[in-house]
């Protein structure tokens, strides 16, 4: 459409400044009558028909040219026969002209007509400035703008809606999907929002087999442990004095057992991250302080003091049970490596993008050199031979970390002891 | 002798658990699910003193049969479980379990548990009381709001004498778990919570005057006295 009004823009620009010089027009025409027939006449006159110039040579009043002459021409042919030469305009944008051409020893009569290509409408042809032209590109810009909005909103609405639910799985609805009418549509993103679906319905299935995996995991190994339990403590009443030591030792590796299972399956759910799960607004003030209490009665066994420095609320969005967790095993890793009679610090700050939780304690500390890889699964450090723990507990609290967009930093810290910061951004990762 | 009743598809954990508890003096039953287990509550006159449930069995689960069940028994229950859900743990307890062990557990601890509940409520004083329009009857082990009996679970119904006893005063977490449960607080034990949520919603469905039982953060529970 746009290039269609370009192209009659250029040829009604060839026509109106190119005029020809008649004669020398009738006598070439005449010198290659002469020189190759009528034919070579019939090419030579078709790249002047494309300049809205048509000519016919005409010998006692017979066309030459076999194609009929055009109307306008054919209409005035009596009048164009009259003198030697003649130009008419019988409209203000047509021209007929009629010579008289030697060709040899014969007198042919040239006509030619110079009228606007076809398609042109006469309205939009003028000759006299630039204005039309003005208004021609105003109005291609117009028509573009209009197609091109149809375009956008045509695009944009699905695309939007695909959007929405690219957003919503991110955010954990793992049963968002796009459905009908956009699914169904046949043109591309229809068909991407079909495959948006598909692959939507796969990660749940996945993340729905997983979670039941675990359980299975979790089930299948505990039942065994259980019976050898039982069976341990039949065996033992049974036992002499002796032997007792080691039924005690094989019924303490059983407890170990469990708990590295335990550890396991917490690590891999945190791993599987809030997957299915959407985030909620958690206060980490509260949940330290509830943590802190919880950890009281263990606090008091071991002869320890704790101080919490928390604002009133600390909100941010994330996944309560995890984020528990996360904090139940920083606090526990303190318990366990405080020497009696010193003082845990828990601090929870909320700063504009992110909250900061940091547990403090004055234990040994860690080797500067150990610290990066304190937070890597069944990592003991040369100082944690004492920590009756799997190493599980600092992995799991990375990752649970991790999927909260957070990081952790372990450093130690004046005067000994270790330093453990979570730094939580307030938003939901999306 | 008490009699337990001890009820999970796992044969061989069955076999091994009733050697040991009868071994420490008790009669032992057993039933691998729990439509079996349904159908004797329905049809024996004596029904045993405590049962021990397992969660996960095929057919009707243990939670299902629980909440089957204490519509109309309110025996001592401990619920076992192998999925070792945290979740697990709170919804036994709200169906009305007594108490919750994951497997593995060690079997010195659930007979402690099992002694502990069968002991309960022989304990102190057994002189009636009462708290604004709640009463207790401690020799019938029986509550009331006004004239609306409560129907307690025997873990409820210790834990309303213990803050009755004390009413106006906070009682803290670990001595509610001694004298409700009959055992130690273990470190992030929500027992007590749960079934003070329990308690508190019996109590205001018999009555909006009853006393409420309010919490204190990090400390424990106390049961308002009426102001009149």
């Amino acid at each position: 459409m746009i290039s269609a009004l370009v192209m009659g823009r250029i040829a009604r620009e060839n026509y109106t400044t190119l005029t020809p010089d008649w004669h020398d027009l009738a006598s070439d025409t005449a010198a290659i009558y002469d020189a190759a027939g009528i034919d070579a006449v019939a090419s030579w006159a078709r790249p002047l028909q494309r300049r809205g110039i048509q000519i016919a040579l005409l010998e006692n009043g017979r066309n030459l040219l076999m194609s009929p002459l055009p109307p306008p021409m054919e209409d005035s042919l009596p009048r164009l026969m009259r003198d030697s030469e003649i130009i008419l305009h019988p409209k203000s944008d047509v021209t007929l002209v009629g010579l008289d051409v030697v060709s040899g020893d014969r007198t042919l009569r040239f006509l030619a007509m110079r009228a606007p290509p076809r398609g042109a409408g006469p309205r939009f042809f003028s000759p006299r400035g630039q204005l039309p032209m003005l208004i021609e590109i105003l109005v291609s810009l117009f028509v573009i703008g209009v197609v091109s909005w149809l375009i956008a909103r045509s695009m944009g609405k699905p695309v939007e809606q695909l959007q929405r639910a690219v957003r919503r799985v991110a955010a954990g609805d793992l049963s968002a999907r796009i459905g009908a009418p956009l699914a169904q549509s046949k043109d591309e993103l229809g068909q991407l929002a079909r495959d948006f679906d598909h692959m939507a319905n796969r990660i749940e299935s996945l993340v729905e087999r997983n979670r039941w995996l675990l359980r299975d995991i979790s089930h299948e190994l505990r039942s065994p442990l259980a019976r050898l339990q039982l069976a341990l403590e039949l065996g033992r009443g049974e036992a002499q004095s002796t032997v007792q030591p080691y039924f005690e030792r094989a019924s303490r590796e059983i407890v170990r057992l469990d708990e590295l299972i335990a550890e396991m399956l917490a690590l891999s759910r945190a791993e599987e991250g809030a997957a299915g799960m959407a985030p909620e607004a958690v206060d980490l003030a509260e949940m330290a302080r509830d943590r802190l209490a919880e950890a009281q009665i263990e606090l008091d066994n071991r002869g320890l003091k704790a101080s919490l420095d928390a604002p009133e609320t600390a909100v941010l969005e994330g996944h309560s049970v995890l984020l528990g967790r996360a904090l139940d095993n920083l606090i526990s890793n303190a318990i366990k490596f405080s020497p009696a009679g010193s003082e845990i610090q828990l601090r929870v700050a909320a700063l504009a993008q992110s909250i900061e939780i940091s547990v403090e304690d004055r234990g040994p500390g860690v080797p500067e050199a150990e610290l990066p890889q304190l937070f890597s699964p069944f990592y003991r450090g040369s100082n944690g031979l004492r920590a009756n723990g799997q190493g599980l507990g600092l992995a799991i609290v990375e990752r649970i970390v991790q999927v909260h967009g957070g990081r952790c930093l372990a450093a130690n810290r004046e005067g000994g002891g270790l330093s453990m910061t979570l730094i939580l951004p307030v938003a939901a990762k999306a | 002798m008490r009699t337990i009743l001890i009820v999970d598809d796992d044969l061989e954990l069955c076999a091994l658990l009733a050697d040991y508890l009868r071994r420490e003096d008790f009669e032992v039953q057993l039933a691998h699910d729990a439509e079996t287990a349904l159908a004797r509550f329905a049809r024996d006159q004596h029904p045993p003193d405590l049962l021990i449930l397992d969660v996960m069995m095929p057919g009707k689960d243990g939670l299902t049969a629980l909440r089957e069940l204490r519509q109309r028994h309110q025996l001592p229950v401990i619920i076992l479980s192998a999925r070792g859900d945290p979740a697990d743990r709170v919804v036994g307890l709200e169906l009305g379990a007594d108490d919750y062990l994951s497997k593995p557990f060690l079997p010195r601890e659930l007979l402690a548990r099992v002694r502990a509940l069968l002991r309960r409520g022989s304990a102190g004083s057994d002189e009636p009381l009462s708290v604004g329009l709640l009463r207790l009857q401690p020799t019938e082990r029986r509550a009331w709001v006004g004239e609306t009996e409560l129907k307690l679970t025997g873990a409820e119904y210790s834990l309303l004498l213990a803050l009755a006893r004390q009413a106006g005063n906070v009682v803290n977490k670990a001595s509610l778990t001694e004298e409700g449960l009959g055992r130690p607080i273990e470190r992030f034990d929500r027992s007590v919570d749960v079934h003070v949520s329990r308690l508190r919603r019996k109590l205001s469905t018999a009555s909006a005057l009853a006393p409420g039982i309010e919490s204190v953060r990090g400390s424990g529970y106390l049961l308002t006295r009426p102001s009149a």
